[in-house]
């Protein structure tokens, strides 16, 4: 039956992207079963595969600097394209380096900026500072209320009655079942 | 304030595109003089035309205006399809490896591979060698092909798949003169 096997156009085709890596998942996991039962496919498949290999490993060439300085010559100078600002901002672009230093240095100016600058110009008079540490205080005695409540509410209600009593009753039931035994 | 930022856009099309331009040229034309002079044309009507040039689809403009451009000489200096091929030393260099240059056979090995992709690639039919060189070696999507070459985007699949085939057959008939070095 083996030997009766055909290519047709559209399995190479998708023997060839698999091959290139550009196939959806299912088309790499259809031909991958179909290459490890047919030796045809396989062959195809790897052969494929060198040359996809060898094609990814190709470098481009760099375009010659005399070319860039005719055209350089050409533009640029007249248009001043080189100047210290274009320079600078193509280097930001493009030199992470040097992009890291000028952030940290923003930053590191931002947060000088920020901490030099801080005064307190809050001025309070005496009756306001009372006011507040009452009204703290009244604050802390209510949340003090709530964590009681809370934890009462979790030790008794909850712990006790919905916690502590059902495995109670679960132990008691293993006890029976022992003792039934 | 603009023209500091259109000198910045030039800059930034001429580091991204000067390669592929002049690579691309490469292959199309076999020929590196002409792919000097195309490559310098590009990058002048590059800046010619900045001010109406769309970032956004950069790659296909680029792509469009030397591909034209390489026709443009294709035809101009009558260079036949069909001709032998002028095998140059520009990538020889390039793909020189310093690992590799105590072992002579892999060195050779791998040249000739090189080589024979090389000249496989250049082989092939014009609308063939266009898709396969922006795609499988530029790294162009379908869509910006299909923009730069004015093709439907159905086309450029099928000519990059036959452009497979086609360059499969050519290098398999240098198959066992060279081993492929892994």
């Amino acid at each position: 039956m083996k030997s009766q096997f055909q290519i047709n156009e559209n399995l190479l085709d998708r023997i060839i992207s698999v091959a290139y890596g550009d196939s959806n998942f299912l088309d790499k996991i259809r031909i991958n079963l179909l290459a490890s039962r047919n030796n045809e496919v396989k062959r195809l498949l790897s052969e494929y595969i060198v040359t996809a290999r060898a094609i990814r490993s190709l470098e481009q060439d760099e375009c010659p600097v005399d070319i860039l300085e005719n055209v350089k010559n050409k533009t640029l100078k007249e248009n001043n394209l080189f100047s210290p600002v274009i320079k600078f901002l193509y280097a930001l672009l493009y030199k992470p380096v040097l992009t890291a230093a000028a952030v940290l240095i923003l930053i590191s100016g931002m947060l000088l900026f920020i901490l030099f600058n801080k005064t307190n110009d809050n001025q309070y008079s005496e009756a306001q500072i009372k006011l507040a540490e009452k009204q703290v205080k009244q604050t802390l005695v209510l949340v003090n209320k709530i964590f009681y409540r809370t934890a009462n509410k979790v030790e008794y209600d909850i712990l006790k009655e919905q916690v502590a009593k059902p495995v109670h009753e679960g132990i008691s039931t293993i006890n029976d079942l022992f003792k039934g035994g | 304030m603009l023209k500091m930022l259109s000198n910045l856009k030039y800059k930034l099309l001429l580091k991204q595109f000067k390669n592929r331009v002049y690579n691309y040229s490469i292959y199309m034309l076999k020929n590196r003089m002409d792919a000097d002079d195309v490559t310098q044309e590009v990058l002048i009507k590059l800046w010619k035309n900045l001010d109406s040039f769309n970032m956004n689809a950069a790659s296909s403009y680029v792509m469009k205006m030397t591909h034209n451009l390489c026709i443009d000489y294709l035809r101009r200096r009558n260079i036949s399809l069909k001709r032998e091929l002028e095998i140059d030393n520009i990538f020889e260099e390039t793909y020189t490896n310093v690992n590799d240059l105590n072992n002579p056979e892999l060195m050779i090995s791998r040249e000739n591979l090189n080589q024979r992709l090389k000249e496989a690639i250049e082989n092939l039919p014009v609308n063939l060698k266009s898709i396969f060189v922006m795609y499988q070696l530029q790294g162009m999507k379908y869509k910006e092909i299909s923009k730069a070459l004015d093709l439907p985007l159905n086309s450029v699949k099928v000519y990059l798949m036959r452009a497979r085939i086609k360059l499969q057959k050519e290098l398999k008939l240098l198959k066992d003169e060279i081993p492929i070095p892994n």
